[in-house]
């Protein structure tokens, strides 16, 4: 079934690295199909941007995003410019961090990747991993041990066992969230 | 993953612009000459990588001509040779381009497109240069273009685009856009030696009675292989100038020597038409209304075909993956069997005019619907499906 998400916010917060990860672990180790696209120019760094990710289990037509089924928000812009456009059964993911607020009545999780990435293993850096794992779990869009896989693939050696912990990080953090 | 640093075979997620580089690599192409433009620029930082661990060269030019006259000498020296840019520097290899269709030098453009005119914006897509990849240059010639639509095409239609140049000898160019390029997807490379089975190595000419140009035989044209420098292949100069199948050139007392040539340049790609052109059917069969497309917009045109079969149209998507030569003989049959033709393109309707003139000479109505700057949304072709059906 299709599936699209946006991930948005502002450059530099690993907005397009984690909808390529999403994109990877579904083309090469999920088996699915993935188209990803962002929001590509000058503003890339600093200012505003997204990225969207299409997922199938059939080859992909349409390349953009029609109406979102996830969203995963960074910024109070990002929130101004797209919350809106989710389905109605649709998903919103934030970071309490960054942002407060979100309008309508959409399903959403609150989670403090950036704190806990800060507080527990030392860098901002990780929040993208504890999101991409946390998001995975939440939606079930894709099988963890493939998503790990690729994450594992995806760093350089000496940072592969802090990012597995992240990883896990992530799926404990989505537990909570679901019990809550 | 193989042994094979050309070809790297296996499942990978990567842009358009890279898997153009891997398409054009594994073909064979070991030299590439360009200028940064965006939205093409990963294609030479990818060149630049990659063409050294394969034995290539890559060189960063002084502009785009310097780049296109780089392209056309090391296609002449024996290499497989490519340059790619984006509208603004298209324009400026059109001089070269149309030598290069006049010498017949086998050589790969690709064209990330832009949105122009001008310098337009740089980093969204536009499908304004469809028309100047055929008629850009100066004088009659025919060129061969395709429109890859995906990730996996890129790889592809770049491989069939060097193929293509060597067989027909000439240049033929790839039309990508800023979102094409930008889109990462999955791309399968198939093991080297199945690979290797699909391509046309540069050939040399005989020693004795070679004939450099395309001429004709019984009534038939025949593509003789490209010139190499330094070979006995080689004439006893490059007629910069129009010539005969032999390389001497025709003196301006006689112009149906000029004649000559410029009808077989021009014969060859379209009285091959149907050889060259790749297009793709989907739902054609019993439809009503046919989409025609190519790149991205065909991927939207087929979302848009697919709900409007969900709401009980009759509607068929004809893909073209090469543009130029235009698919007359594949628009022909699809106008002959519906009643109205879509055509959805990123500019105000360059290859509209071509499928217009076919569908009128069969009495269907073709239907523009224009889009600048970004993709089309599905409902917006599906309503005009809908309109005309």
């Amino acid at each position: 079934m299709r599936k699209e998400m946006r991930i948005a916010g502002y450059g530099g917060q690993g907005v397009v690295t984690l909808s390529m990860l999403i994109t990877t672990a579904a083309s090469l180790a999920a088996g699915k199909f993935s188209v990803q696209t962002d929001a590509y120019g000058p503003t890339a760094r600093g200012g505003a941007c997204y990225a969207d990710v299409v997922i199938d289990d059939e080859e992909i037509d349409y390349p953009g995003i029609i109406k979102p089924d996830y969203l995963i928000l960074f910024s109070k812009d990002a929130v101004s410019s797209y919350a809106r456009s989710i389905k109605p059964d649709g998903i919103i993911f934030t970071d309490p961090t960054t942002v407060k607020k979100v309008p309508g009545k959409v399903k959403r999780y609150e989670l403090p990747v950036q704190q806990i990435a800060l507080d527990e293993f030392g860098k901002s850096v990780f929040a993208n991993v504890i999101m991409f794992s946390a998001f995975l779990k939440i939606t079930d869009l894709l099988p963890l041990d493939a998503a790990r896989n690729i994450v594992r693939e995806s760093v350089p050696k000496k940072a592969i066992d802090v990012n597995m912990k992240a990883f896990d990080r992530g799926i404990e953090l989505a537990d909570q969230a679901m019990s809550e | 993953m193989s042994e094979d640093k050309a070809i790297r075979t296996g499942t990978h997620v990567i842009t358009g612009n890279d898997a153009m580089v891997e398409g054009a690599i594994a073909a064979g192409c070991r030299f590439f000459a360009g200028y940064p433009i965006t939205p093409q620029n990963e294609v030479p930082e990818m060149f630049s990588v990659r063409l050294p661990e394969v034995g290539g060269n890559f060189i960063q030019m002084e502009d785009e001509i310097g780049s296109i006259a780089a392209v056309v000498g090391a296609s002449l020296a024996g290499a497989k040779a490519m340059t790619s840019t984006s509208g603004p520097g298209f324009s400026l290899m059109q001089e070269y381009i149309s030598q290069a269709a006049q010498s017949e030098i086998p050589l790969v453009v690709g064209n990330v497109q832009r949105t122009g005119p001008g310098s337009g914006i740089v980093s969204v897509p536009h499908h304004g240069d469809v028309m100047q990849a055929r008629y850009g240059g100066n004088g009659d010639y025919e060129i061969i273009a395709v429109a890859p639509a995906s990730a996996q095409e890129s790889f592809d239609l770049t491989v069939e685009a060097f193929n293509l140049a060597e067989k027909w000898r000439t240049p033929v160019i790839i039309l990508s856009d800023a979102m094409l390029g930008h889109c990462r997807e999955k791309v399968v490379i198939q093991s080297a030696e199945e690979f290797k089975k699909n391509i046309i190595e540069r050939k040399i000419g005989p020693r004795k009675g070679f004939k450099p140009f395309t001429y004709e035989e019984n009534g038939e044209l025949i593509v003789p292989p490209p010139l190499q420098l330094g070979t006995h292949a080689f004439p006893f100069w490059l007629p910069s100038v129009s010539h005969n199948e032999f390389g001497i050139p025709i003196l301006d007392t006689v112009p149906k020597g000029s004649f000559k040539m410029v009808k077989r340049l021009c014969d060859k790609i379209i009285k091959n038409e149907e050889k060259i052109t790749m297009t793709e059917s989907y739902y054609l069969d019993d439809a009503d209304v046919a989409v025609i497309a190519y790149g991205l917009p065909a991927r939207t045109g087929l979302r848009a075909v697919r709900e409007a079969r969900e709401q009980g149209i009759k509607a068929g998507l004809l893909r073209l993956k090469t543009i130029w030569p235009f698919a007359q003989t594949a628009i022909e049959k699809v106008a002959e069997s519906v009643k109205s033709i879509v055509v959805p393109e990123i500019n105000m309707g360059q290859l509209f005019i071509e499928i217009d003139r076919v569908a009128a000479k069969k009495g269907v109505s073709a239907h523009l619907v224009i889009q600048i700057s970004k993709l089309h949304e599905p409902h917006e072709i599906l309503s005009k499906i809908k309109e005309v059906a």
